[in-house]
């Protein structure tokens, strides 16, 4: 059993080779009942060990492990401008094409509102939502603000002497929380970083003050007391070990932003694997492997579909316009 | 002591079964016959060979993707050294002295000594992980932006000992791969730059691509367009295929320092085995002091660099089994591993997972020595490759860098930023631009930048900033001296001959 997955795995691998060798394009075909008949490239637009990735790999892992596809699911990394790259070949190279998928998240919407991106979710075939990210603001345990008002008090005295580290997508959110708090945005001191990693680095030598990314990034260090949580942009507390984060909400700051994680197929993909894949992925949440992989990386399992999903697009994607607009360049 | 002893042998009591003896051959293989592609370095060779890894037990699965860095590594080596065709950036140092070595007949002692110096670095390395890690540890975070930007400015200065040739050639060189750098999406305000509105180019343009292209395909084209039968370009192998007693001797002191300055460089999270195995080959041409033959095959300048560019895979572990923070792509993907088998790296792991810990370090040294063992007796068979008649051993070249070049973005486009960049390869080669201060550049450029433009953000503007802290001031004080030196050495020598 054992072997034969792995031959299946390398037998993957080597598929991947030949078809991404052969460049084929699938569009336009139609879906029999015995879909999927070969195997499903699963596209992670980043580089390999990026969110995307870990999410693909994650997924795929998952999905082979309990046997929920008949073919194999190769994983394949396609980075370009945050997705953008590959976005914009999924919607000209692969319409129609049922054997492509590929994970996305927020930056398909800020792209396109910041005018990086000519395409936008709603170019393409959106499958399913299925985790979100909630971001959190912290700083060093030594540091001098012991809460959300300290920092943001001091940030409104004199922002210049109070770096906060951010990538780029991950400004916004913080900028609401200081426009919120009736200070200006636009005077914020944000040095950009790369990931979770640089930004640790960052707090703990000094450099920055505070900083503001996805929870999942900072878990490991405020659990071993070298970094503390202010606070954390979500309707509800996040679960023990780190309930003790209170939520911007209580706080006086109403600002509750996801960042949500999604499975997207080219535009036209026919309506009979739009469901295979949102019914695949619903058994995949639903195994204990998955809660596992899920528990580990700290993501939050938050399925959608449909048009339930479309609402929570389109209403997310709204307000990320008007906070863009509302707090100028720093968002 | 004891206890780490102890925890040490029941890791390598596990690892040293059959089953995962067979593991680490067979990842030491799969690594370097991948690794020997131009273009596909650790971080694809692990991505497109970790399902092999899942559903094996964790230590199994890890040792199978120790095998596969290491192998990779020591691939990319192997093409640098037979056909001037770095697999990726770390290897491009290698191809400087490494080549000439084999245009000499040398190719089986460069492989050779690449392979024991990689050994010995990797075995160093993973020694200072295993008993200094939590000490080490607070040197990755001691470098702030200021730092970065003064050590990437320092290794800089120190690039014009990388080339023979004119300085000025070499400072243009370096300000081509400074330029080329910048192209794409600045990080700090999202605009974009030199991109002509080309999507492809907004991530900018990949190092590794621009190594390939500038180093394999003018290569290619050179021995292509001259009369191979009249003369012929590659010497066939001369002399043993084993290293000497001369070569063991000239070997040992750059393993030494290759290894230190490698593990130092890797501890610093962004920075990666590319920069130690510059500052080695710059340490060990400074050293030689034109008693060896630099930029005609002098050994040091590969012992130095392979040591060096091993010894930072266990220097980045620092950082990643301590604080969980990822220093470069692969050791994110190895962070995604260690999840994926339910290992949460950072500061608790230590403490709550030894086992493991231990398990992934006994790992590396198996991966390391078997790395060993199975190149060794494959140096006769590589360097066999040169016999292959240079018409169709260059065609071959070719069509693997143009492989490589697809395959690290799968999209035509970088087949024209490959010829693109080939013929500007060329062209500095005819008319004597070095290559390699050209690569540092553009490896080093985003770091300089990103840092720099940090430092004065954090600073509020203020460029005095730089001297504030310890390291920075010691660091501006070495970057005076490598600036100066060259200077102040004519000065002392024309003060001396005028007393005499």
């Amino acid at each position: 059993m054992l072997r034969s997955r792995r031959l299946a795995a390398l037998a993957s691998v080597a598929a991947l080779g030949v078809l991404t060798a052969c460049g084929q394009q699938g569009a336009g075909q139609g879906v029999g009942s015995n879909y999927p008949g070969r195997p499903v490239t699963l596209t992670a637009p980043a580089e390999p060990g990026s969110g995307w990735d870990t999410t693909a790999r994650a997924l795929a892992e998952v999905i082979q492990e309990e046997n929920l596809t008949k073919t194999a699911l190769p994983v394949q990394n396609r980075a370009g401008a945050t997705g953008s790259v590959w976005l914009s070949r999924m919607i000209n190279e692969y319409r129609g094409d049922p054997y492509q998928i590929a994970v996305t998240s927020l930056p398909i919407m800020s792209n396109k509102l910041r005018g990086d991106s000519e395409y936008g979710y709603q170019d393409v075939t959106m499958i399913a939502r299925i985790i979100t990210e909630y971001y959190l603001v912290v700083v060093p345990a030594d540091s001098p603000y012991k809460t959300l008002d300290d920092l943001l008090a001091a940030i409104e005295k004199n922002p210049k002497s109070v770096p906060v580290g951010a990538a780029g997508d991950d400004r916004l959110p913080f900028a609401l929380v200081v426009k919120e708090g009736k200070g200006d945005p636009r005077t914020i001191n944000f040095v950009a970083y790369e990931g979770g990693g640089e930004q640790i680095t960052a707090l703990l030598n000094g450099d920055v003050q505070a900083a503001v990314a996805g929870v999942s990034e900072f878990r490991g260090q405020i659990e071993a007391g070298k970094l503390r949580g202010l606070a954390v942009l979500r309707d509800e507390r996040l679960t023990a070990p780190l309930d003790d984060i209170p939520t911007a909400k209580e706080l006086g700051y109403d600002v509750a932003l996801g960042n949500w994680r999604g499975i997207y197929g080219p535009p036209g993909m026919p309506k009979e694997a739009v469901t295979y894949w949102q019914d695949t992925l619903q058994k995949t949440l639903r195994t204990d492997s998955w809660k596992r992989a899920a528990a580990q990386n700290q993501w939050e399992t938050t399925y959608m579909e449909g048009a339930e999903l479309t609402a929570y697009l389109d209403k997310t994607y709204e307000e990320i316009r008007e906070g863009m607009q509302s707090v100028g360049g720093s968002g | 002591m004891g206890e780490l002893l102890s925890h040490l042998g029941e890791g390598f009591g596990q690892a040293l079964t059959p089953t995962n003896l067979g593991y680490a051959f067979a990842g030491v293989l799969i690594g370097t016959i991948v690794g020997v592609l131009p273009g596909i370095g650790p971080i694809t060779a692990i991505a497109l060979l970790i399902p092999l890894s899942f559903g094996l037990d964790p230590l199994s699965g890890l040792i199978l993707l120790a095998g596969i860095y290491y192998g990779s590594m020591y691939g990319g080596s192997t093409t640098s050294i037979l056909i001037r065709t770095p697999g990726e950036v770390a290897t491009v140092v290698t191809t400087l002295e490494g080549h000439e070595m084999a245009r000499r007949g040398r190719a089986g002692p460069a492989l050779a000594t690449a392979a024991i110096g990689s050994f010995a670095a990797g075995t160093f390395s993973t020694l200072a992980l295993m008993l200094l890690a939590p000490v080490l540890v607070t040197v990755a975070i001691a470098f702030g932006s200021a730092e970065y930007f003064l050590l990437m400015l320092l290794a800089l200065a120190m690039t014009s000992s990388l080339t023979t040739g004119s300085r000025l050639k070499a400072l243009i060189a370096m300000l081509f791969g400074l330029a080329v750098a910048t192209v794409g999406i600045d990080p700090q305000t999202s605009v974009e730059r030199l991109t002509f509105g080309i999507l492809n180019l907004n991530d900018g343009i990949d190092f590794a691509l621009v190594a390939i292209a500038l180093f394999a395909v003018p290569e290619a084209l050179s021995s292509l367009s001259r009369d191979t039968s009249a003369a012929e370009q590659m010497q066939r192998i001369q002399g043993r295929i084993w290293m000497n007693r001369e070569d063991w001797r000239r070997s040992v002191g750059p393993y030494g320092r290759g290894s230190v300055i490698g593990f130092l460089a890797g501890l610093l999270p962004g920075i990666g085995p590319t920069l130690g195995s510059f500052v080695s080959y710059a340490t060990e041409r400074k050293l030689a002091r034109g008693r060896a033959e630099f930029g005609k095959g002098a050994i040091e300048g590969v012992a130095g660099p392979e040591s060096a560019n091993n010894a930072g895979v266990g220097g980045a572990m620092v950082p990643l089994l301590t604080l969980g923070i990822p220093g470069s792509a692969t050791t994110a993907l190895l962070l995604f591993v260690f999840m994926m088998y339910g290992l949460q790296p950072g500061p608790l792991m230590f403490r709550e997972e030894p086992g493991l810990v231990w398990a992934i370090i006994a790992s590396m040294y198996v991966g390391n020595a078997v790395l060993l063992f199975l190149n060794l007796p494959l140096v006769g068979l590589f360097v066999r490759l040169l016999k292959i008649p240079a018409p169709l051993l260059y065609t071959g070249v070719l069509s693997f860098a143009v492989l490589g070049a697809y395959a690290i973005g799968f999209n035509l486009f970088n087949m024209l930023l490959l010829f693109g960049f080939g013929i500007v390869g060329f062209l500095m080669q005819r008319y004597g631009f070095p290559l390699a201060p050209a690569v540092l550049g553009l490896v080093l450029e985003p770091l300089i930048e990103q840092n720099l433009r940090r430092a004065l953000k954090i600073a509020g503007g203020d460029p005095l900033t730089f001297l504030h802290r310890p390291i920075s001031l010691v660091l501006v004080v070495l970057i005076a001296l490598a600036v100066l030196s060259p200077l102040l050495f004519v000065i002392l020598q024309k003060f001396r001959t005028g007393r005499s």
